[in-house]
């Protein structure tokens, strides 16, 4: 890694320059989309699109890197050109579910620069991982830089032009509800902020997994020194060609071939002497490492030299006869742990469902938990006649009953009829105020002469007049007629 | 007298303690609602604010109307129980020992600043405020009638102080939180509190005597008989429960925490003049007497909520009388 990051500071405008060249157009189109699709505060799914590509700008990094590290670079248009032209690979690999892989930048040679057929490419990966690389802490540690970068950098910048913005912001919100209007200007800036802190970070994360993988290969297959025999070759070719013009001057231009230059024509070697040298230096037993792997079978029953004990013979009788009862009563076993699981999880979701402060829900000095007619208690269980149901509860001596319906009817009226809203918790008082906010003057009166007669009789336990009773159903049915709020009415219940 | 004019009467004196308050303290009128209502329901009060709020005042102002003894006891981490409620002394002369009798036995203890003594000086507290009685070696005293403990402390300044037990805290009926005036009470508090005065003297120049000791009691008494129907009753543990099973709420209110209620709710009414409770009587004095009785939750007192908040969301969610 430490030679990968000196190779990314080597190269690193240039590897900047290459991710930014895909990173930032498809941030713009991801932008365009969602102001196009008028999601101004929705930043989230932009930054997540935008995120989920990352493999496609890491990739004109690895190409141009392939070629820098053998000395041959090629230039950044080159470089976003053969990017380019492996889309489609890199879609079927890196852009569905393998894009959650840590191993991405130590892979990323394996699909696109050896390209390798898909169960030979498995293969390959397999045994470049098959010792610890280290890879996952390169990513980790990649990831948190970035990230840590951004969010410091977006903090010190509102720090230093809009401190007062840093003491406004709920956290817990900000980072749970990231999406709205109230945070989309930071979402904005940290956007942005990603995409460069993405490009100065990206060149040490793909470099250094890179090099990972160039290590791992010289240690699998001695690549340094076959590299360098492949270095051989070029000049052995130069010193060939020299030697033929040589040997051809001579030949048209000398008599005869002088034993010191005879010497030095048989010493150029010829390709194939090259080539069998290259093969019998390979062949050695210094090169290539073999690893034999023990796997451990059962002994055939056609073993002649293994001879079964009698008492391992009933063993194995008994076990294979066993095997299919064990079978089915681990299955019961397994589904009797389901259920159980089920219902702890049943349980368990019903003691959070008791009564609960939810801390989203929660308003200071403000309460919205509020319920309409149909829902609420208060309103439950009443007649669809309210007058007739209360002058039957009178005509019974149920005086507080009839009362009681005459006032939870007044309530149920005013909320179809304006669509009131009020909590499960409201009293007398709290009614009164909500019904007079909204309810004509008639109907505010006739409610409040109902309440202080309610109350008397029922906190007071002072006895009303049936007259008084009977003069205020009355008094009721002018102002509630029933035709405003019988719509409802059946949906709340028909008993007293 | 009747029931009806007896409950007038305690109703006017009530109120002319109101009044006279406003004479003296600017603003701050759900403040001395609150005391007063725990005055009338014989409770004790816990008065919480940051210093400069008028919380000694408010005290100095309830003993100085109702002509009642009053003491004030500042707190600090040296004070012992003895000095709280009294000792025995060796007389030379009479070779006996005689019961000194300590600050407690007075009308209106002000017991400034509670916080910055000890538990073992908080809970000399104890017997007093619940039993209206103290012991002092094994021989036990009743205190003279009203007695009303009215303790103080600042919310800020943690350091040096010892947070009340529960089992303390639960002996005051209220518990009332002092927030700033507005801007047009502190320019009145201004002009009025440095006109012709020196220094930082409590001026109650403006206070006149309005009752008596005795006036007290029967404030007290007229309000323990007011009626209260089975369906407020009721209401009143339907809310006192719904703290012990809400999630947010670490430790719920105890039985007192009812019996503080119906109370306090019973004061208030006799306050605003109605011979019964109604649930808006619970309701509005609900805040004040389970504030300090309830522990949240670790996580919503990190986020900042406060028992107010908790309650007020409960409150709306417990069904209110219907039938």
């Amino acid at each position: 890694m430490d030679a990968g990051f000196t190779l990314a500071r080597a190269h690193y405008v240039k590897l900047v320059l290459l991710w930014l060249g895909f990173a930032a157009p498809v941030f713009a189109f991801c932008l365009f989309i969602q102001l196009w699709m008028g999601w101004s505060s929705v930043w989230s799914v932009m930054f997540f699109v935008w995120w989920w590509f990352k493999p496609l700008y890491e990739l004109p990094q690895v190409m141009y890197l392939s070629k820098a590290l053998f000395s041959e670079p090629v230039s950044l248009r080159a470089a976003w050109k053969m990017a380019l032209s492996q889309f489609w690979l890199l879609f079927k690999t890196y852009l569905t579910l393998a894009r959650l892989s840590t191993a991405r930048s130590l892979t990323y040679s394996v699909v696109f620069l050896e390209r390798l057929p898909r169960k030979q490419r498995a293969q390959r990966i397999q045994t470049l991982t098959m010792v610890p690389t280290r890879h996952y802490l390169l990513m980790m540690v990649c990831f948190h830089i970035e990230y840590i970068l951004t969010y410091a950098i977006g903090v010190a910048l509102v720090a230093i032009f809009a401190a007062n913005m840093i003491d406004a912001i709920d956290w817990l919100e900000f980072f749970l509800e990231p999406d709205g209007e109230k945070y989309a200007a930071w979402f904005a800036t940290l956007s942005v902020l990603a995409l460069l802190v993405g490009g100065l970070v990206a060149p040490f994360y793909v470099t250094g997994g890179f090099l990972v993988y160039i290590n791992r290969r010289m240690h699998l297959e001695a690549w340094d020194i076959e590299h360098r025999f492949r270095n051989i070759t070029p000049r052995t070719k130069l010193t060939q060609t020299l030697a033929l013009i040589l040997v051809s001057t001579l030949l048209f231009s000398a008599p005869e071939t002088s034993y010191a230059q005879e010497q030095r024509s048989q010493s150029i070697a010829s390709m194939q002497e090259v080539t069998d040298a290259l093969s019998d230096i390979l062949a050695h037993e210094d090169f290539g490492t073999t690893k034999t792997r023990k796997i451990p079978t059962f002994n055939r029953d056609d073993d002649d030299e293994y001879e079964e004990s009698q008492f391992l013979k009933d063993m194995r009788e008994w076990l294979s006869d066993a095997t299919g009862p064990m079978a089915k009563f681990i299955k019961l076993l397994l589904w009797v742990i389901a259920v159980l699981f089920f219902l702890l999880l049943l349980h368990t979701i019903r003691r959070f469902r008791r009564p609960t402060l939810s801390t989203r829900t929660l308003t200071r000095g403000n309460n919205k938990d509020e319920a309409g007619a149909i829902s609420h208690p208060l309103t439950q269980n009443l007649p669809d006649d309210i007058a007739g149901g209360a002058m039957q509860l009178l005509k019974k001596g149920d005086r507080r009953q009839a009362l009681s319906v005459l006032f939870r009817g007044a309530l149920r009226a005013v909320m179809n009829e304006y669509d009131m809203k009020i909590n499960k918790g409201a009293t007398e008082s709290d009614c009164k105020v909500r019904v007079a906010e909204v309810a004509s003057e008639q109907q505010v009166q006739t409610f409040y002469r109902l309440l202080g007669v309610w109350q008397q009789e029922a906190y007071a336990n002072q006895p009303q007049q049936e007259q008084t009773i009977a003069s205020l159903i009355q008094e009721w049915t002018q102002a509630f007629p029933a035709k405003k709020h019988s719509a409802n009415a059946a949906s709340t219940g028909d008993r007293v | 007298m009747n029931d009806s004019a007896q409950f007038l009467i305690a109703h006017e004196n009530l109120n002319k303690l109101r009044n006279n308050f406003s004479n003296v303290v600017i603003g701050q009128q759900a403040t001395i609602d609150e005391l007063l209502i725990s005055v009338a329901a014989g409770g004790h009060v816990l008065i919480e604010g940051v210093p400069g709020l008028a919380k000694t005042l408010l005290a100095r102002c309830l003993a100085y109307s109702a002509q009642a003894d009053d003491v004030r006891i500042q707190f600090t981490p040296d004070l012992m129980p003895s000095d709280i409620i009294g000792h025995a002394m060796f007389e030379s002369e009479s070779q006996s020992f005689t019961v000194r009798e300590g600050p407690v036995f007075a009308n209106v203890v002000v017991a400034d600043e509670i916080n910055r003594a000890p538990a073992k000086t908080q809970s000399a507290l104890l017997e007093a405020m619940q039993e209206q009685q103290v012991t002092i070696e094994g021989e036990t005293r009743a205190l003279p009638q009203p007695f009303i403990v009215i303790a103080t402390q600042n919310p800020i300044e943690q350091e040096g102080t010892y947070p009340l037990p529960q089992a303390q805290l639960d002996r005051f009926l209220c518990k009332v939180l002092i927030d700033y005036p507005s801007a047009d009470e502190e320019l009145k508090m201004l002009q009025q509190v440095t006109h012709e005065s020196i220094a930082n003297q409590l001026d109650l120049s403006h206070l006149q005597p309005v009752l008596n000791v005795n006036d007290l009691v029967h404030i007290q008494q007229t309000a323990s008989f007011i009626s209260v129907d089975a369906a407020v009753q009721k209401y009143i543990v339907s809310i006192v429960t719904a703290t012990r099973s809400w999630n947010g709420i670490d430790m719920g209110a105890g039985p007192r925490g009812s019996i503080a209620l119906l109370r306090a709710a019973r004061a208030h009414a006799l306050l605003h003049g109605n011979e019964f409770v109604t649930p808006d009587d619970v309701k509005i004095i609900a805040t004040a007497v389970l504030r300090h009785r309830i522990q949240l939750t670790p996580d919503l007192e990190i986020e900042g909520y406060s028992p107010d908040d908790v309650i007020a969301n409960l409150l709306s969610t417990v069904d209110a009388p219907r039938t």
